[in-house]
């Protein structure tokens, strides 16, 4: 009952949150002075073409671009009910919500795959290295964690494109699914031809959340490891890797699956930038386009999408929290 | 809390007459610094880095914008160094034949032959192009050069600049915002955090809701919607200067809260209370007590901070949304790498990530270092 | 026969710790037995070295900076065969087979010595199911039992708790169920009431007196305070920095203290008085690292004589009562 109706709080609370980082959203796109229609005649007028002053105010009459900013936001907001986001003006009028529905999923399937990913290596590694202190091997992770963290996402993409370039077939680079099986139904092949080509973006965008992980979980377990019912623990004759893995290991995950919150804007992130080097069907590249073409829609939904994202990630996270420290749970119910 | 002093004490020479000597703080935690030779290795490159990058006109063989017709797309010629020649003769300063270009017939891309007949020797202190450093020092003299030769230690791009000269006229940027942004970072989320922790209430309450939101918006989505607003007509200097404010306004919000937590806790003790009676103001509790203790917290952060607006400089200017020509910056110099194809007919022109990787694995490495000297946990 | 009584007999035992400033010689060269049903106190003031001396009977002193470096630790686990401790490795199986099942230990913190985040009843269980061969339901009836005999209210109940819903005195009482969940024959107690409330410390101690009596169990009582050594102890030793100062009967050290130090923690107990300054021992504990060549209690003796200051003295024995002090051996320090 304490967990069901904290979850149920806590949604009703972010509720207003999400109302008003939905305004910033609308407002930051708007920052940018002119407007799409500005966009629009700049982006011909590099073409080589050029588009008259009456076509330009068509455009803006009809995409009620001169209206004020809270007419404009509602007639954005009034949509969201019945599911409608607007249109993407610089893709000819299509509905966000399809744009979304079509990219949305391969975008939570990468994120979530990255996350899996950097916690199933980094926390055996952590553990690994806390309990082995100052041997080589802990000497040499350290190490491979640091560059890890230190080599920013996007520039692995592009690193490990070049690699493939040079040793592997490249036509695993660059895209999610080979030729003949776009816009194709899945089936058996489509999924082995689709996890061929995960592999890379899922590495490049998890990196560095392993090494970050890798480098907490040791932090954690040195911390934990001092603790004295560790000593306790040993006095009733448990053996090492017991104490190291259902004592230790089990206290100091915790703080990790409490920072999942702040894990999940990272991988995001990353996953934006390398969705963008490797030219993947996901938001990323999307909402860089729509940023480019002030297409406020467009970007004003994806970037609210993603903060609803963050905010449930951080409300799992917390519940996870809850189940697996027994004094978060009772200072909830 | 810690101990605020602890006491080191050595042998002296003579037997009865031992001495002990008490470090201050700050001497100590110098000394415990040491101690992490890596960080120590990191602060010697960056300090390396920070002063070639400084005196960048001195240090690179030619300047940011110039171009070489005749040399576009040369590869690294740092493995063309040699001691001794064709005829094996060894010769004491180093040198390089003269590259020559020529078009591949096949694929129609440049390649370049050795010539022979023309050896370039490598001097030190060459007179080249002519400069204002810094804006007041006049000179044409360069650390390095070949003197009719090309010396393109590490290739040319596209219209033949040479990439190490680009490489250190960029890292002006790229090392520079960091440390720009950090500074904005550092006063904003100390303020914030400070009155936060210490005022408590209704303040605190607002404020954390402000952090809240402002830390769920993803930070690189935010710095890319923020500098899609800088005009595009605006000089590169501005677009500079905007992206460095950017950054220092976005990311405030960790060190807050970080910050509030801190002060929180040293709020309740007893010495706060003590300073509280005797009648002491609050400005002055602030600057005196609870700074202090919180600064190595803020140093610790600010380090580990520089190093992601290094990253997000290089990622924004990557997408085209960073920096602008005619300044360069180590992400910009990577911009042509998003051909695919680039990369694979002329692999050098990675090199500015190397130096990305490099500068913020030691600041890394001494943030690491710092927190441990802070708050050591393997003791 | 005399051999038969004893459960564990430790013949100098020296622990030193290799630290990047020296080494410490934390326990240096310590002799004493602990008999079967029998409780010996160890007492001291902190850093005296008690502490690493009760750890090493279990090899659970920290590592790897501290290590054995000589002397036995005899153990008699049933009177006849001899088992050397000191020589186990450490975490081995031999070692653990005893630690928990033969000789159990409780700490001092009550509230950081149990995992925050296993039930009451997951911590008994655990040992019960390391050293026994019962099944999961079994456990759980001797766990709920171990919970009664420490006098713990509801205990089915408190088997589902977790340990930050208990007091400190009950928590104390579950380590002390979780201690004496597996009949141990030798109990260690490391200044087990320290950080409780005077009430409950006197609740704990008379706890621990009366398990003691019906398992016939020995206990190793560690504390600083001299009135937990009169109330629990049969025999006490006295540390300081790392050696045993005087060793004795409980009553006769109480009835008549010999060594200065000694002497010196009883006068400073404080009593009820109407006026006069509280006694203290003049200097401070010795540095570590810098010991005095001869009895490291010298410096701050007020009877000390020109031999203290040179050679450090042995434990010299006046019929049963042990100290380690020139001034009861004239002839010697001449």
């Amino acid at each position: 009952m304490g967990l069901f109706s904290y979850i149920v709080k806590r949604t009703l609370f972010s509720i207003p949150v999400i109302i008003v980082i939905s305004i910033l959203c609308f407002g930051i796109i708007q920052l940018p002075p002119g407007d799409y229609a500005d966009a629009y005649a700049a982006v011909a007028a590099s073409a080589g073409g050029s588009v008259s002053q009456e076509y330009i105010e068509q455009i803006r009459e009809r995409y009620g671009l001169d209206q004020p900013f809270w007419i404009q936001y509602w007639r954005w907001v009034k949509g969201f009910p019945e599911g409608d986001f607007g249109i993407a003006m610089s893709l000819q009028g299509t509905p966000v919500a399809d744009l979304l529905k079509e990219r949305l999923p391969m975008t939570l399937f990468l994120n979530f795959s990255a996350l899996i990913f950097a916690l199933m290596i980094a926390l055996p590694i952590g553990i690994f290295s806390a309990t082995h202190q100052y041997s080589l091997l802990d000497y040499i992770l350290t190490f491979i964690a640091f560059i890890g963290i230190a080599i920013p996402g996007f520039i692995l993409a592009v690193f490990i494109i070049g690699i493939s370039i040079f040793w592997f077939d490249s036509s695993y680079i660059g895209r999610l699914y080979s030729n003949e099986f776009i816009g194709k139904a899945w089936n058996m092949d489509k999924i082995i031809d689709f996890l061929k080509h995960i592999p890379v973006p899922i590495i490049a965008i998890g990196v560095a959340q392993t090494s970050n992980t890798m480098r907490i979980m040791r932090g954690n377990m040195l911390d934990v490891l001092q603790q004295p019912f560790i000593q306790t623990a040993r006095a009733k004759g448990l053996s090492e890797p017991v104490v190291n893995w259902k004592h230790a290991a089990r206290i100091a995950i915790n703080p990790i699956i409490s920072r999942i919150g702040v894990y999940l804007p990272e991988i995001i992130a990353t996953e934006m930038l390398v969705s963008i080097v490797l030219n993947l069907n996901t938001i990323g590249p999307l909402f860089y386009d729509s940023l480019i073409s002030q297409d406020m829609y467009l970007a004003g939904t994806i970037l609210l999408v993603i903060s609803i994202i963050l905010v449930i990630g951080n409300l799992i996270a917390d519940v996870a929290l809850a189940l697996t420290d027994p004094r978060i749970r009772f200072e909830l119910m | 809390m810690r101990n605020v002093i602890a006491v080191f004490f050595k042998r002296k020479k003579s037997q009865e007459n031992e001495e002990y000597i008490a470090l201050s703080e700050g001497q100590l935690m110098w000394r415990q610094f040491l101690k992490h030779r890596v960080a120590v290795i990191a602060s010697i490159i960056l300090i390396f880095l920070y002063s070639v990058v400084i005196f960048a006109d001195f240090f690179a063989p030619y300047g940011m914008l110039t171009s070489h017709k005749f040399h576009l797309y040369a590869p690294p010629q740092i493995t063309k160094i040699r001691f001794v020649d064709s005829e094996d003769k060894f010769h004491l300063r180093p040198f390089m034949y003269r590259q020559v270009a020529a078009r591949d017939p096949k694929t129609l891309r440049f390649i370049y032959k050795d010539d022979l007949k023309q050896k370039d020797f490598i001097h030190f202190f060459v007179r080249g192009e002519p400069y204002t450093m810094l804006g007041f020092i006049k000179s044409d003299i360069h650390l390095f050069g070949v003197g009719e030769g090309k010396l393109f230690l590490l290739g040319t791009d596209i219209i033949g600049r040479d990439l190490l000269s680009r490489i250190i006229f960029g890292g002006r940027v790229s090392l520079s915002i960091g440390m720009i942004g950090v500074i904005i970072l550092v006063i904003i989320g100390t303020i914030v955090g400070t009155i936060s922790g210490y005022f408590g209430g209704w303040i605190d309450n607002i404020l954390q809701r402000i952090i809240e939101i402002i830390r769920i918006i993803p930070q690189v989505a935010l710095w890319m919607a923020l500098a899609a607003i800088i005009p595009k007509e605006w000089p590169s200097t501005y677009v500079y200067l905007g992206i460095v404010i950017i950054f220092g306004m976005i990311s405030w919000a960790g060190l807050a809260r970080e910050l509030r937590g801190k002060v929180l806790a040293i709020r309740r003790s007893d010495f706060i209370y003590a300073a509280e009676i005797t009648g002491a103001s609050t400005s002055r509790i602030i600057a005196k007590h609870i700074i202090p203790n919180v600064l190595s917290h803020i140093i610790v952060i600010a380090t580990l901070s520089i190093p992601i607006m290094i990253i997000g400089e290089a990622a924004l200017s990557f997408l085209g949304l960073g920096i602008k020509p005619p300044m360069t910056s180590w992400g910009l110099l990577l911009t042509q790498l998003r051909e695919v194809q680039t990369l694979k007919h002329y692999p050098w022109l990675i090199c500015p990530a190397g130096f990305i990787v490099v500068s913020v694995l030691c600041f890394n490495f001494i943030g690491d270092a710092l927190r441990d000297v802070n708050d050591p946990h393997s003791r | 026969m005399k051999e038969n009584n004893v459960l564990v007999d430790v013949r100098d035992l020296a622990v030193y710790f290799h630290i990047e400033q020296g080494i410490v010689k934390a326990v240096d060269g310590v002799n004493f037995k602990i008999e079967k049903g029998k409780s010996l106190g160890v007492v001291g003031e902190s850093g005296c070295g008690k502490t690493v001396t009760a750890l090493s009977l279990l090899l659970l002193h920290p590592q790897p900076e501290g290590q054995i470096e000589k002397g036995n630790i005899f153990f008699y686990p049933d009177g006849e065969n001899r088992i050397d401790i000191a020589k186990l490795g450490i975490h081995s199986k031999q070692i653990r087979k005893r630690r928990g099942n033969d000789i159990a230990m409780i700490f001092q913190e009550p509230m950081m010595s149990l995992n925050p985040v296993h039930s009451i009843g997951q911590q008994i269980m655990e040992s019960i199911r390391l050293h026994q061969k019962v099944n999961k339901r079994r456990a759980k009836e001797i766990a709920v039992e171990a919970l009664r005999r420490v006098r713990i209210s509801a205990p089915e109940q408190r088997m589902n708790e977790y340990p930050f819903q208990l007091s400190g005195g009950m928590r104390q009482r579950v380590m002390i169920a979780i201690a004496l969940s597996c009949n141990p024959k030798l109990l260690i107690a490391d200044e087990p009431t320290t950080a409780l409330d005077v009430t409950i410390e006197a609740e704990i101690l008379n706890l621990i007196k009366d398990l003691q009596r019906e398992l016939g169990m020995a206990l190793m009582m560690i504390t600083h305070d001299l009135g937990v050594i009169g109330e629990v102890t049969d025999d006490v030793v006295v540390m300081y920095v790392g050696k045993i100062v005087e060793k004795a009967n409980t009553r006769k050290l109480f009835e008549e203290p010999l060594h200065p130090y000694t002497k010196a923690l009883f006068k400073s107990r404080p009593e009820i008085r109407t006026e006069g300054r509280l006694s203290s021992i003049k200097g401070s504990v010795p540095n570590p690292y810098l010991l005095p060549e001869g009895c490291s209690f010298e410096p701050r003796c007020e009877v000390a004589m020109d031999i203290c200051k040179k050679k450090a003295p042995e434990l010299f024995n006046l019929d049963g009562h042990y100290v380690s002090c020139w001034k009861y051996n004239e002839k010697e320090a001449l």
